[in-house]
């Protein structure tokens, strides 16, 4: 029997629907492939992105990090440069603070430290870079809306750089641009005079070799002067080899040569080293014949003087220094002097004159002097008139008088002419003096009589250089002088005086809104780098306000001086004690101002200091008190000298050309950039 | 006679034997991926150990980085050392993976027209360790300058 076929069992498929199976394997293993292909393709493009990121990310780091080194280099860099105010860099900061325009033109910066150390930066790569800085913003007017001197305030710097990352072969790996604000103030030290007939500057002492801002007081205080005219304590260094816009100008304070009650004269003296405003010493003769001689002297006219002939008097006119301080002046001088020293009200007191307490070194000359001297300097120098009897060629009856005769004729009229006016003569009412006092009051109608009219006095005479003295007129000077220096006040004002004070006087150096640094402690010079004890060096740069404490200069250990870097000044209201010198380490380059605006500025060394020193106050107190001879380089201003206090042994200023321009070109300027950054940002470009 | 229906052995060799190549040919791709992966990460971290340098030093400034060189107590300069041996920061503010790496700090003082410290920084694998299979660079190497920012 045949069993039925059974149907094989081929599993799973055999259930599936007929049709055709075949190649079904070959879709499930490509559908899985596929997938697992997708699922590795993501992970590789992930995996290839993350490297790349961290590549890109590595490389930006590094050119952050290579950007930052730039603009710390062109800061460090600019920050050394404008030390110098006759920098290229310096003078472009104050040109585009000059500017009208709020923005500026880029200027080229350069990274010296970073281009040093490039190679070991770099590490193989190639870095390419453009640097520039601009001022983009600048307040030139004080928060009360007061202008400050031109090129004068407050900015913001830009320090911009471009920089790329790039392969040798020149495949860019990162670019960026990155910029960095600080800011900056702008601070004059030394401006154009001639921009100063209108507008106000706060530097305007340091063209003055000496300013005494309350000089005529000074003087007048003193009894004949005596206060500038006692002994020599101070010597101006001859100036002539400066061109004549910068030599340093000497004034006192109110003094006017157009006013004669504003003048003050030094007196003259026989030292050759203090000949200056010395005139010439021609020795004048006028003659007067008989008739003349016989109404001055009435006591010639003894019985038989009228057959006399051939008399004649002559008047010699010499001009001698008003102080002797050496050998032994011829007796007609010496008289002079001692008569005409008198003290009013006390005949027989005699107030000595002595040299003047400042003299000019250099030439003598009038047009020298024209200048450097303002308002009213004047030297005084003793004028001595002499009358004697010429008796030589006197005949009587036509026949030749004997010798005694001419002899006795000549000693009865010999004599040093004063004024009747004289306090000698006025005071003392002694039986001779009062007999002197006749003959001059003769004399005085004498002079009268001649034409023009000649001065036939001995007197102290105040007005060289004016040309009266000169040419022996004391007519009224007619002539106008020069006025005196202006100066103006906070605001740009003219002020009345010089020694007008309080906030709208007289005001130096109130830079406020431009100090550097301001409300410091003597010590915060020392933590601020400014004054570096320890080796003897001030580090100047701007205006820097010390307002809490004297500030004193001591030599550091083997030096006699502190070395001067940088421009700036350093002002302490309570004063300075100075007992170095200063020496500046490139003199092209800095600049020193020590300024005191409530004390004074001690000096204890004769070593020389290359500094202007000023001390001016609302007392009008301010002075330099040395207690060695000063040897100061730079300008001094004052609001008094006291120059009796100054040691015996002259002390010398030398005026700084440097500190007087007429040119915008050679005016100095000193930055301040703060190192805080104002703000940064860096913004990186698609590679 | 009916049909046979179903999958032939031929067919299933071939399926495998493609199967295979592209697995073979995913593996190789993974294994690339993990290996850029690694190595980017790795990179990352040795950078990052880089910069930590240049940032401490930079943030600590100029007059730091002059008295450092005379009295280097945190970490040694001019020798190897390890990262979580001479952490800058607390340990644990490190990832663990940082102990893998060593670093070499030189600073010397330059200057021209300006004052400054130039640091160089190299990072490196720690001998022997797992990690040097990962990362494709040797050495890494990171530089900057400190400088002197003069207020005067």
């Amino acid at each position: 029997m045949t069993r039925p076929e059974k149907p094989i069992k081929t599993g799973a498929p055999l259930q599936l629907p007929p049709g055709n199976r075949s190649g079904v394997v070959f879709y499930i293993v490509l559908s899985v492939v596929t997938l697992m292909g997708i699922f590795i393709l993501f992970y590789h493009s992930f995996s290839k992105q993350l490297a790349f990121s961290s590549f890109y990310h590595v490389n930006r780091e590094k050119l952050r990090n290579l950007t930052e080194i730039i603009i710390d280099s062109a800061f460090s860099n600019l920050q050394h440069a404008t030390r110098d105010p006759r920098h290229e860099l310096t003078k472009k900061f104050a040109e585009q603070m000059r500017t009208a325009t709020l923005g500026n033109a880029p200027f080229d910066l350069t990274a010296p430290l970073f281009e040093a150390n490039r190679a070991a930066l770099l590490n193989g790569a190639t870095l390419k870079y453009s640097l520039s800085g601009r001022i983009f913003d600048k307040r030139t007017e004080t928060p009360q809306s007061q202008k400050y001197y031109i090129g004068e305030g407050l900015g913001t710097l830009e320090i911009l750089v471009d920089a790329s990352l790039e392969t040798p072969s020149g495949q860019v790996l990162a670019r960026c641009q990155r910029r960095r604000h600080f800011d900056f103030k702008s601070a004059c030290l030394v401006s154009n005079f001639k921009k100063r007939e209108n507008s106000y500057a706060m530097t305007f002492p340091l063209d003055f070799a000496l300013l005494v801002r309350n000089g005529l007081r000074e003087f007048q205080e003193g009894y004949r002067g005596q206060s500038l005219n006692c002994g020599q304590k101070l010597v101006i260094q001859d100036q002539s080899s400066i061109p004549a816009a910068k030599r340093g100008l000497v004034y006192f304070g109110r003094a006017n040569e157009n006013n004669e009650a504003r003048r003050i004269y030094l007196n003259t003296t026989d030292k050759s080293d203090s000949s200056a405003l010395w005139p010439e010493l021609p020795v004048e003769q006028f003659t007067v014949n008989q008739e003349e001689c016989l109404k001055l002297i009435p006591e010639l006219n003894v019985e038989g003087i009228d057959q006399v002939t051939g008399i004649r008097g002559v008047f010699t006119f010499k001009r001698c220094p008003a102080a002797r301080t050496t050998g032994n002046p011829p007796p007609h001088e010496k008289e002079a002097r001692n008569i005409l020293s008198a003290v009013p009200g006390s005949p027989d007191r005699v107030l000595e004159q002595l040299p003047a307490g400042i003299s000019f070194a250099g030439p003598t000359d009038k047009n020298y002097f024209d200048t450097f001297l303002r308002g009213g300097m004047n030297q005084r120098w003793l004028y001595v008139v002499h009358f004697a009897l010429d008796a030589s060629a006197a005949r009587a009856g036509g026949e030749n008088i004997p010798a005694e005769g001419k002899t006795m004729l000549e000693e009865a009229a010999n004599f040093v002419c004063y004024s009747p006016e004289a306090d000698r003569f006025k005071d003392d009412q002694a039986a001779d003096m009062q007999k002197r006092r006749e003959l001059f009051k003769r004399l005085e109608k004498l002079a009268e009589r001649t034409n023009p009219p000649l001065p036939l006095y001995s007197d102290m005479v105040e007005d060289y250089p004016h040309y009266q003295g000169q040419q022996m007129k004391k007519a009224e000077v007619t002539e106008t002088f020069k006025e005196p220096p202006k100066f103006f006040g906070r605001d740009s004002s003219p002020l009345s005086e010089i020694t007008v004070t309080g906030s709208e006087g007289f005001r130096p150096f109130r830079h406020y809104t431009l100090c550097a640094a301001r409300y410091f402690y003597a010590s915060d010079l020392e933590k601020n780098g400014i004054y570096d004890k320890k080796n003897g060096i001030l580090n100047l740069r701007g205006v820097v306000s010390v307002e809490l404490e004297h500030v004193t200069l001591n030599p550091p250990t083997g030096r006699d001086h502190i070395i001067v870097r940088g421009a700036g000044a350093i002002l302490a209201p309570n004063g300075f004690t100075i007992n170095c010198g200063l020496k500046r380490e490139n003199p092209e380059r800095d600049l020193c101002i020590l300024f005191t605006r409530k004390g004074n500025i001690r000096i204890g060394t004769s070593a020389r200091i290359e500094a202007s020193l000023l001390a001016f106050n609302d007392s009008n107190t301010g002075s330099i008190v040395p207690s060695k001879p000063m040897d100061i380089l730079g300008a001094v201003g004052v609001d008094q000298l006291f120059l009796s206090r100054f040691p015996t042994t002259p002390g010398k200023i030398e005026f700084d050309p440097k500190l007087k321009t007429d040119s915008d070109n050679d005016e100095i300027f000193t930055l301040t950039v703060s190192p805080w950054v104002r703000y940064e940002d860096i913004t990186f470009s698609k590679e | 006679m009916k049909k046979r229906r179903g999958f032939s052995f031929i067919e299933v060799l071939i399926g495998m034997v493609i199967l295979q190549i592209a697995l073979l040919s995913f593996f190789l791709i993974n294994q690339s991926s993990s290996s850029q992966s690694m190595d980017a990460y790795y990179e990352f971290l040795a950078n990052s150990l880089g910069n930590e340098v240049i940032e401490f030093v930079q943030g600590m400034g100029y007059e730091w980085a002059v008295k450092y060189l005379d009295k280097p107590d945190l970490f040694p300069l001019g020798e190897w050392h390890g990262v979580l041996e001479k952490p800058i920061f607390a340990a644990t503010s490190y990832f663990r993976e940082c102990d893998s790496f060593e670093r070499l700090i030189n600073m010397q003082k330059v200057s021209s027209s300006g004052d400054g410290i130039l640091v160089n920084i190299e990072i490196r694998v720690k001998s022997g360790n797992k990690v040097k299979s990962w990362l494709s660079r040797g050495e890494l190497a990171f530089s900057t300058i400190v400088m002197e920012k003069p207020a005067r």
